[in-house]
């Protein structure tokens, strides 16, 4: 599915990913942790193609294709979904309109037509009521004045409606009740599939008791210090992330 | 006052064509003087350059120095697709002008005879002439610009509408305006529209131009007058071709009670100018000004308000957005005169605008002049490109940049745009505006 290799990338004069790398298998489910600052959110970002970051070395390949030299929406159109940890609103543009016409361009990348009318309604009724976000968010402008549990359920109503190959979730527990974690969570559970990848940041080990691992990353300093199977997330969470400071550092 | 008196030769064609015109004019002696004193008021004035504070960044000169023909004659005839104008609003009674003058064929004459009394302008000054004496030039004769002062002097094209008490139209009145010519010629017209006590009426106006590259000047004016109680919203869409100058102005006093709506559309024409006057006469009267610019290459546009509040209980909201790409360039003036007896006035104005170029530019001077003490008043204005986070987000999710941009711009156009209470016309918009950044 994905490739990333020796990936280093940062801001101006910052370097913030110091030799990323990580294969991710069609239908596996990887979880990244780590403490804040460690580049998690640079590396979805750098993953989605925001330009604010330059990629000073290394490669990733996704589905066989050079993943950097695509454009943004190249990215989405070949199975690529971000959901932000920091969803933004954007007044006056409705939140169906815009999903629509992105089905539309991803779809017609890949040769299909559009959706008939009714079918994409039907098709935005079920994800909605997957995700149970309330009918009246979805026809509003995107994310305006959403509370930000309401924000993170319009991501992953998003990625339910666009049917993603491989999905990156930043942090899109953090900031929920209970309830929505499970809601978001049963989301993500219902897309998994044998072909369905998934690249979950989280900051807990809480959301991984809901979406279970094939395999636990621990991040730290734009790097990945220690992988291991969902156990790894349960030791960290008892623990905490000192331990692997301590260790990362020894090991400099 | 720094003027421009026009070329020498165009100083005599100028004065020339007055002279015909008003020999040619069949009205009353009080018009004639009328006339006489704003042809007057013009040559004192002189066409503005950039020494004069309102024009400062919109000089006519050059403008001014292509005209050759400064009286064209009627024409009764264009080629013009007038069903894709229909279109944009279809149940509506559409009236068609040719350089101001109806054409009778194409429009919905009949029909809207039904409903309330209209006319051409010259034909107003026959079958209304009590109605007709009592506003043309009554409000514009003081106000001091030279647009507004030789269109008095010399217009003779354009409509004549009256709704009587009580009033309600049951249709939009579109008025389509088309323009075409071959000399580069100065185009007048002039509406007088008339809503009394407790009529209600929706006008929309549209400006086209015959041919995609002929250059003309067009001047307009419109003098409204908006009695007790009565409500009129009037929508105006400025689509001419990218060589053609379009100077208008709209005078528009409202009496106690009243309604009036306007909504300044502007996307073509090279140079713009547009005058926005409103004077609110009587108490409780409200008005709302919106005004939508979407300017490229190197298109001009200079929209000046005035809200003159005299009387105590009025509001006055406006908002003008503007988006400008390439070297195009914008001014927005908005003056608010609030009078010493004018207490619990609510006024407000806001400018936004979106510079999509590094070359682009726009300039923005509220100009708030408040005599009363105890009154509610705001400006605030904002420039800015276009929101980048915003545009990856859409692009994350497999919109091109392009159809990103667009849905952006028509999100920022969108508060404009709801304003408008026609749904036909407001849909027509958003596809323009929609198309327009989808190229
Ligand atoms: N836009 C930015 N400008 C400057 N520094 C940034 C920017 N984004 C991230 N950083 C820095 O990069 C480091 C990693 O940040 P981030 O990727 O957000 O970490 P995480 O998501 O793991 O908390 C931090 O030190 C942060 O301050
Ligand atoms: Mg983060």
């Amino acid at each position: 599915m994905i490739r990333i290799k020796n990936l280093r990338a940062g801001i101006g004069d910052k370097e913030i990913l110091k030799g990323f790398n990580l294969e991710v298998k069609p239908g596996e489910v990887h979880a990244i942790m780590g403490p804040n600052g460690s580049g998690k959110s640079t590396l979805a970002n750098v993953l989605a193609g925001k330009e604010d970051y330059t990629v000073t070395e290394g490669e990733v390949i996704f589905n066989g294709k050079d993943l950097l030299e695509m454009s943004p929406e190249d990215r989405a159109r070949e199975g690529l979904f971000l959901a932000f940890q920091y969803p933004i609103e954007i007044p006056g543009v409705s939140n169906i309109n815009f999903l629509k016409n992105a089905l539309s361009e991803i779809r017609n990348y890949r040769g299909l037509p559009p959706l008939e009318a009714k079918d994409f309604l039907a098709l935005i009724k079920e994800k909605q009521a997957m995700v149970e976000l309330q009918g009246g968010l979805a026809n509003r402008s995107v994310n305006e004045g959403f509370s930000g549990g309401e924000k993170k359920r319009n991501e992953i109503f998003q990625m339910a409606v666009l049917e993603p190959a491989l999905a990156i979730l930043d942090e899109t527990d953090s900031g929920l009740d209970i309830d929505a974690l499970r809601v978001v969570a049963n989301g993500v559970n219902k897309l998994r599939n044998e072909k369905r990848s998934f690249i979950v940041i989280t900051h807990y080990q809480r959301l991984l008791d809901y979406i279970i691992p094939d395999f636990v990353h621990v991040m730290y300093q734009g790097q990945i210090v220690k992988s291991g199977p969902k156990e790894l997330a349960l030791e960290l969470e008892e623990k905490g992330y000192d331990w692997i400071k301590k260790e990362d550092e020894s090991i400099v | 006052m720094s003027t421009t008196l026009p070329l020498l030769s165009q100083q005599q064609a100028l004065s020339d064509a007055f002279k015909s015109v008003s020999s040619l004019l069949d009205e009353r002696i009080s018009l004639k003087t009328l006339r006489k004193k704003a042809w007057d008021n013009f040559t004192i004035l002189g066409f503005p350059n950039k020494s004069n504070e309102e024009y400062k960044y919109s000089g006519t000169e050059k403008l001014i120095e292509k005209i050759e023909c400064w009286n064209p004659e009627a024409l009764t005839t264009v080629d013009f697709d007038f069903d894709k104008v229909r279109k944009i609003n279809p149940n509506a009674y559409h009236l068609f002008l040719i350089n101001g003058k109806l054409m009778p064929v194409v429009s919905d004459i009949e029909l809207l005879e039904k409903e309330c009394s209209f006319c051409s302008l010259s034909q107003a000054a026959k079958d209304y002439p009590e109605m007709f004496e009592k506003h043309l030039g009554q409000s514009s004769i003081h106000f001091q610009d030279a647009f507004a002062q030789i269109n008095l002097a010399l217009a003779h094209e354009g409509l004549f509408i009256h709704m009587k008490p009580k009033q309600k139209l049951h249709k939009t009145i579109q008025i389509n305006q088309i323009f075409t010519t071959e000399t580069p010629s100065f185009i007048q017209t002039h509406h007088i529209i008339i809503a009394e006590a407790l009529s209600e009426a929706n006008i929309i106006e549209t400006y086209w131009s015959a041919d995609n590259t002929i250059f003309y000047f067009g001047n307009h004016l419109t003098e409204i007058a908006v009695s007790e109680q009565a409500q009129l919203n009037y929508y105006r869409l400025q689509h001419e071709n990218t060589s053609a100058v379009h100077v208008s102005t709209i005078q528009a006093t409202q009496q106690k009670d009243s309604h009036f709506d306007t909504n300044t559309i502007s996307i073509g024409g090279f140079w713009t100018r547009n005058n926005l006057n409103i004077i609110l006469e009587g108490k409780n009267a409200v008005s709302h000004l919106n005004g939508l610019q979407i300017m490229s290459h190197q298109q001009h546009i200079d929209n000046h308000t005035l809200v003159d509040h005299e009387v105590p209980h009025c509001e006055s909201n406006q908002l003008y957005k503007g988006i400008f790409n390439q070297k195009s360039s914008g001014v927005f003036n908005g003056k608010i005169f609030v009078r010493k007896d004018a207490q619990k006035t609510n006024a407000y104005q806001s400018s936004k605008n979106m510079l999509l170029s590094e070359n682009a530019t726009i300039n923005t001077k509220p100009q708030l002049e408040i005599y009363a003490d105890d009154v509610k008043c705001s400006h605030g204005s904002s420039t800015g490109k276009i929101d980048e986070s915003a545009l990856f987000y859409l692009q994350a999710r497999g919109l091109s940049t392009d159809s990103a941009r667009a849905m952006l711009m028509c999100a920022f156009a969108n508060d404009v745009i709801q304003t408008i209470r026609i749904e036909p016309f407001k849909g027509y918009l958003e596809s323009l505006i929609e198309d327009y950044f989808n190229l």
